[in-house]
């Protein structure tokens, strides 16, 4: 969470201006600066769809005492704060069972491929095995690796996921300047 | 009063107009309202399970395939099948492509328009451009498209350097809409989205040389997400129609062949008597009526633990109700001790009047006989009475209180971010030596 507040002084009020809009306008701008550097930075991460889809999730919520920006996109607090993952124990829509362990797919797994869960692959329970501790599957005939099972899975933190905080200051800055340049405060 | 008086009158005042959790419960709110009306005599109840699960997306609290599990656990539940010869088509609302589509393309359009909500308050980036943000399998062919939707709106605010930079505010990003919105997506699955172009570029590219460019920016920034949303009825005989109009009930009304949402829970401004007429309505089943449930709340118990969704739909309500006009003066008088009297009396000098951050609003009595009801100054206290001299920005909600049923006091509203100065001060003692400080206060023009 990044907070930051500007207050503006000095200067007149032209008439088309509410009071408080001076501020406001500052704030916006600020904050839309910000939230354009880092939509600009998560899709400059790569791969085909995630980071482009977290980009399109990006928000500044101004309020009170400030703005927050938020990713409201699955799995970006978890890749920017790093974390446990344990399996959610709701029923697997293959087996019928409480699900135990977590399913990650590998970089050629159709699972990953297709962004589909193991039900949408049309595999019933006895279309699965496992194997050396991995999910596997015959499919068009050939055995294909679904994923390796894992109690949990650790995840790092990755500052990376965001723009450096003086980079993120520089947006701040630039927008509120340049806020205050048109409004020729 | 005493708030201000402890100085807590700032000139900061930023109403949020970003997207808050609670506004998402809004915008939530407004598209089921448009998923209605689209849908006419359409099932509503799969309808509104689709836009939830897009509105969880679109807060980042379900993945798509998630999505899709719960959409086709819940067409389970309610007996859904397709017809057989729809099965894994596009008309198969359980088969993949569909579900997808509908959920990809609802998400990412309540988060266009948070952005372009966003973009437009922002005045140091007047323009945005057209960009390729993912790659498709089969581009469309959007530089022709751009060219032929430049054409159509007369290159009105759009840049003419062959780039895809426009206006904000230009008629060209409706017109490249396959939707009929100004914000992307703009067709299906499309990997087209927008960016800012700042003021300088702008300025250079020819765009900001009508000088009316801030004032249409803020207007546009203030509209909500149905507002104006309508579709052509022209070509249906009189009986369907007829229909039509009765199956919308409150959410739209048929004018001249053309169905128009009344846009219940949104933004479209509307005098007091008629916020009574559409707000105080019943809404048909499965659409909410965020505003006047939170009208309800606020006149039974006033803000003082509304929720947060219910606050914001208050102000909502109050911003689109329109002022009223020609009203001379309200009044509003706090009865103080001497120490509180003096602090609210500096507070009101330096700073000014208005509404205590997070009160939405607060009644002023239209009648100098509300205040005289007070009766007399006790002995020892301090009468401070503010006279609002013309204002206009005062809002009546009166006449949709009186439609729900309640028995409104005769005041209007002054709602936050609304400043009043003063502009004179008169001070006289009464017989029984209670002091009465009455300032005239006004709205900065």
């Amino acid at each position: 969470m990044l907070n930051f507040k500007i207050i503006v002084t000095g200067g007149g009020t032209p008439c088309k201006w509410r009071a408080g809009m001076y501020e406001q306008a500052v704030n916006k701008a600020a904050a839309n600066h910000l939230r354009a550097l880092i939509k600009q930075h998560l899709e400059a991460r790569g791969g085909r769809k995630y980071w482009k889809e977290a980009a399109d999730a990006v928000e500044t919520v101004l309020n009170e005492s400030g703005a927050v920006v938020s990713i409201n996109h699955r799995g970006v607090r978890l890749h920017f704060y790093g974390g446990t993952v344990k399996p959610t124990g709701r029923i697997s829509n293959v087996t019928g069972k409480p699900i135990k362990r977590l399913l990650i797919p590998g970089e050629n797994s159709p699972l990953r491929k297709a962004n589909v869960e193991l039900y949408e692959l049309g595999l019933d329970r006895d279309a699965v095995r496992i194997e050396e501790g991995k999910l596997m599957a015959d499919i068009g005939g050939v055995p294909v690796e679904l994923g390796v099972l894992a109690k949990q899975a650790e995840h790092d933190p990755d500052p990376t996921v965001l723009p450096k905080p003086e980079q993120m200051a520089e947006a701040l800055h630039t927008g509120a300047r340049e806020a205050l340049e048109i409004l020729n405060i | 009063m005493p708030q201000q008086a402890a100085g807590k009158v700032r000139s900061k005042q930023v109403t949020p107009r970003a997207m808050s959790t609670a506004q998402w419960d809004m915008v939530d709110a407004q598209i089921r309202e448009r998923a209605f009306f689209m849908a006419g005599v359409d099932n509503a109840r799969i309808l509104s399970a689709f836009q939830h699960v897009a509105h969880e997306i679109a807060a980042g609290r379900m993945s798509l395939p998630e999505g899709r599990r719960k959409l086709r656990e819940f067409l389970a539940a309610i007996g859904y099948e397709p017809a057989a010869e729809d099965a894994g088509t596009l008309k198969d609302l359980t088969s993949r492509r569909r579900l997808d589509v509908a959920m990809e393309t609802n998400a990412n359009l309540a988060r266009g328009w948070a952005e372009r909500r966003a973009n437009l308050g922002d005045i140091t980036n007047p323009g945005q451009e057209l960009y390729r943000q993912r790659q498709a399998r089969e581009p469309r062919d959007w530089a022709s498209r751009w060219a032929e939707a430049a054409a159509a709106v007369n290159w009105e605010g759009v840049a003419r350097d062959g780039s895809f930079i426009a206006l904000l505010t230009s008629p060209i990003w409706v017109e490249l809409s396959r939707f009929g919105y100004p914000y992307p997506p703009f067709d299906f699955n499309s990997g087209m989205r927008v960016r800012p172009i700042g003021h300088r570029i702008c300025k250079e590219l020819g765009l900001l040389d009508d000088e009316e460019w801030l004032d249409k920016q803020l207007a546009a920034a203030e509209e909500g997400l149905n507002e104006g949303a309508e579709a052509d009825c022209s070509d249906m005989g009189a009986e369907v129609l007829a229909e039509l109009d009765r199956a919308l009930g409150s959410v739209g009304e048929i004018v001249d062949g053309v169905a128009r949402m009344r846009d219940v829970n949104g933004t479209t401004p509307y005098s007091a008597e008629e916020v009574a007429e559409v707000v105080g309505e019943d809404t048909p089943e499965g659409v909410p009526n965020v505003q006047r449930d939170a009208a309800e709340l606020w006149d039974e118990d006033g803000v003082d633990g509304m929720p947060d969704e219910a606050k914001e739909a208050m102000r909502t309500l109050l911003e689109r109700t329109k002022p009223e006009d020609g009203v001379e003066e309200l009044q509003k008088a706090f009865d103080l001790d001497e120490a509180q009297a003096e602090e609210a009396m500096q507070a009101l000098e330096e700073e000014g009047y208005e509404v205590p951050r997070g009160q939405v609003a607060e009644p002023w009595a239209t009648a100098a006989a509300a205040v005289a009801a007070m009766g007399a100054v006790r002995a020892g206290m301090v009468r401070v009475l503010l006279k609002w001299r013309g204002p206009q920005s005062a809002r009546n909600l009166q006449p949709l209180l009186r439609k729900l049923g309640r028995e409104p006091e005769d005041a209007l509203q002054l709602i936050e971010g609304h400043r009043l100065r003063v502009v004179d001060k008169k001070e006289r003692t009464t017989a029984d030596g209670a002091r009465v400080i009455t300032y005239t206060v006004e709205e900065n023009a």
